[in-house]
């Protein structure tokens, strides 16, 4: 007898994994390349010093003040950003989906483990992408404000009008990178002392391609101070846009009599590290006009405690609400000391 | 008994003498008769003063920027990419931040 059936058809089986977003690797924090500083709730003084001596011939005398030995400390007033990530969520709505299968028995029971494992645990994934790309490309409204006011030049002590545009072209956060926080900040310890241009060195730049990164990073690396270079107590340390090392890969491997090996390539995949003239780079999510040498400790993050940003608060919403809450909050300061030995292309 | 700065003191006033230092030589090498545009604290509203605006901007340059003329031609051209910027997104704006204008 042939079949008689009426009332539509559906799938009854899915794949078993769940197709998750990429989310970029909060590669800063994990490994910790610059410094990162917990422990503070809302604020916190950073101290630098500077000590500057002058010789005088052999005085066999009384020693006078002289005012050849300068002992100089200031200090900046740090304060740190707290903010939020949070959301309703309505697991009602996974009622009729694959998710139903794992919900409890009882009609008040709508939450999904198999949701839970499967969606619900890419949200710390993606607020670690998020804040690492904030914490080196961002500026808060009133730090865009500021920048955009300041009269560019080609010259160290200006900044350049192509800057002035990267930073308006940002996307606008709650706290400053580090990027901005190099090009604009209110440090006590710099040569003007107060609200203003960072004290960076310059080093100007043009639009990066393959053809032309080794010349780009060589006025970068002959830009920097020789003392940060020459240091060997705490390397200095390139920090470069991701696409950097698509750049640096198609440069080396340039097929032809053209090709030269400027960039030194060891390991592959995680363990995979891109030195130029024996200084590291670390690739993170910079706009792609800037590069960044200095010695790492000198970029700081300050934070309540790292761990916030994998601390996921999740629970029902009070009142016999079938819906939950999701909430996760951050503390954060991008900080840099030490400004003029950093060096910013494209700043 | 005399008081002696305080060292936030000392380092306002360093500040200060910087800038002023900076702002004498920008006057001495506009009087001079060529203010680099890559010195010290020249901003382009000061430069494209000096140099009598936009269009003067490669004639004034030309050969005054590096003794090497590749780097010179290489000075120019980042001058006139990034004074482009200026036109577009930053017409001539005075802040308490900016260098003072030369009078």
């Amino acid at each position: 007898m042939a079949i008689s059936y009426s009332g539509g058809t559906r799938n009854y089986t899915e794949l078993e994994e769940i197709q998750s977003e990429l989310y970029q690797d909060s590669k800063t924090f994990r490994e910790r390349p610059i410094e990162i500083n917990e422990g503070f709730k809302s604020g916190t003084d950073c101290y630098e010093s500077k000590v500057t001596v002058t010789m005088t011939a052999l005085n066999t005398g009384e020693v006078t003040a002289t005012g050849n030995i300068t002992l100089g400390v200031q200090k900046t007033a740090l304060t740190l950003v707290t903010f939020n990530y949070e959301d309703r969520i309505d697991d009602n709505v996974l009622k009729g989906t694959r998710f139903e299968k794992s919900m409890k028995a009882g009609a008040y029971e709508v939450v999904s483990d198999e949701f839970d494992k499967k969606v619900l645990i890419y949200i710390t994934p993606a607020i670690g992408a998020d804040l690492e790309n904030k914490i080196w490309n961002g500026a808060t409204s009133a730090t865009k404000v500021s920048v955009a006011a300041l009269t560019p030049g080609a010259g160290q002590g200006s900044i350049t009008a192509a800057a002035q545009t990267a930073v308006a072209a940002m996307p606008t956060t709650l706290f400053d990178s580090l990027l901005t926080t190099i090009l604009y900040n209110n440090s006590n310890s710099k040569t003007v002392p107060g609200a203003g241009l960072g004290d960076y060195i310059k080093v100007t730049g043009t639009t990066v391609t393959s053809a032309n990164i080794a010349a780009e990073y060589g006025k970068l690396y002959a830009g920097a101070p020789q003392i940060v270079v020459n240091n060997t107590t705490d390397t200095p340390m390139i920090f470069a846009p991701l696409g950097d090392r698509q750049l640096i890969k198609i440069a080396n491997n340039a097929v032809g009599a053209a090709q030269q090996v400027n960039f030194l390539v060891e390991g592959t995949g995680a363990n995979e590290k891109i030195y130029y003239n024996g200084i590291e780079i670390f690739f993170c999510p910079l706009g792609a006009t800037f590069r960044i040498l200095t010695i790492p400790m000198y970029l700081k993050i300050l934070m309540d405690k790292m761990a916030d940003m994998n601390s996921l608060m999740v629970d029902r919403v009070a009142n016999g609400a079938m819906q939950r809450y999701i909430k996760n909050v951050d503390s954060i300061k991008a900080w840099v000391t030490n400004q003029r030995y950093i060096t910013l292309y494209g700043g | 008994m005399e008081n002696k700065p305080t060292p936030e003191e000392l380092a306002i006033q360093a500040g200060k003498e910087y800038k002023a230092a900076i702002q004498k030589r920008i006057e001495d090498e506009t009087k001079a008769g060529f203010l680099n545009p890559f010195g010290e604290g020249v901003n382009y509203e000061q430069f494209l003063k000096a140099c009598g605006g936009k269009a003067n901007v490669a004639n004034y340059c030309k050969g005054m920027l590096d003794e090497d003329p590749t780097k010179d031609a290489e000075k120019l051209a980042f001058l006139l990419s990034d004074l482009k910027h200026y036109d577009k997104d930053f017409p001539a704006e005075k802040t308490e931040d900016s260098p003072k204008k030369n009078k």
